[in-house]
């Protein structure tokens, strides 16, 4: 129906409603992930319904830099930021850094892989392979779910927004040493996660 | 500076892989990678993880009366 954003941002703009349910449909639950992990559960709801209002309004001037789904989830971040902000919550650097135990236990004490705990052979050559199996790409979901806050925040607008570094300390009041350990754990943690489902062809997390 | 383990690339990966750090830091991270067989395998992954958030699409809204309520919301909005 929409073969590129552009058909669906001409749309959207138009004001039609199939265009619309289309976007919601699509891309509601990315950006409710965004608003959570920034802003927390319980105003998640609010702040994505502002950012589509904030997109209502702005769509028209949409420069189309980034793609649809990229614009769309800075918005929320912006959104979210502001009212974390105004709420004077502060992301929970709790559990901020996690451990990394799981990495830090396949080495010995000479800093070597321990043999047995070398990365496994995964085959698939692109995300894209990784993401194509069902039972793995539900278990990166599900992990990504539990991800803490901060963690999950900060890949979420680096990888999935594109934010520089300095631009995710101004969102998340935080320093870049922070951001950087942040986002190299939550990578890890998905490391982990492949390489074990690649081992044992099970997920590491239950539902 | 001395080569760097096995164990100092697996925390780095992000930095590397971002091309942080000073030229000889990472001419060592290199010169690691060429004799290591398993932080090559490592690395190579670990960048496959970095592309994998774009990939990812959340699963699509299906509660239908949610939709509708967003949809109602935005379409007086812009009325």
């Amino acid at each position: 129906m929409y073969p590129d954003d552009a058909t669906l941002i001409a749309a959207l703009i138009a004001r039609d409603q199939q265009a619309f349910r289309y976007a919601i449909e699509k891309y509601q639950s990315s950006m409710l992930s965004m608003a959570r992990n920034i802003a927390g559960d319980k105003i998640a709801d609010e702040v994505v319904q502002e950012a589509w209002m904030s997109v209502l309004k702005s769509l028209p001037t949409f420069e189309r830099r980034s793609t649809l789904k990229t614009w769309l989830l800075r918005i929320v971040a912006n959104e979210a930021k502001s009212r974390r902000r105004k709420e004077g919550r502060s992301i929970s650097l709790e559990a901020t850094f996690g451990d990394n135990a799981d990495m830090a236990s396949r080495f010995n004490d000479r800093g070597q892989w321990i043999t047995g705990r070398e990365p496994a052979e995964w085959g698939e050559s692109s995300p894209e392979a990784l993401m194509s199996r069902d039972e793995l790409r539900d278990c990166i979901e599900l992990v990504l779910t539990r991800l803490p806050e901060a963690q999950a925040a900060t890949l979420r607008l680096r990888e999935q927004a594109g934010y520089s570094f300095d631009e995710i300390c101004n969102m998340l009041d935080v320093t870049e040493s922070n951001v950087r350990v942040l986002l190299h754990r939550a990578r890890s943690r998905l490391f982990s996660t492949i390489d074990h489902f690649q081992s044992t062809g099970e997920c590491c997390e239950h539902p | 500076m001395m080569m760097p383990t096995c164990q100092h690339i697996c925390e780095h990966a992000s930095d590397y892989l971002e091309g942080e750090g000073s030229r000889f830091e990472r001419f060592l991270l290199r010169l690691h990678l060429l004799l290591c067989q398993h932080c090559r395998r490592f690395i190579r992954q670990f960048h496959l993880v970095m592309g994998l958030l774009p990939v990812i699409d959340d699963s699509p809204l299906t509660d239908e009366e949610e939709i509708e309520r967003l949809i109602e919301k935005l379409m007086q909005a812009g009325a």
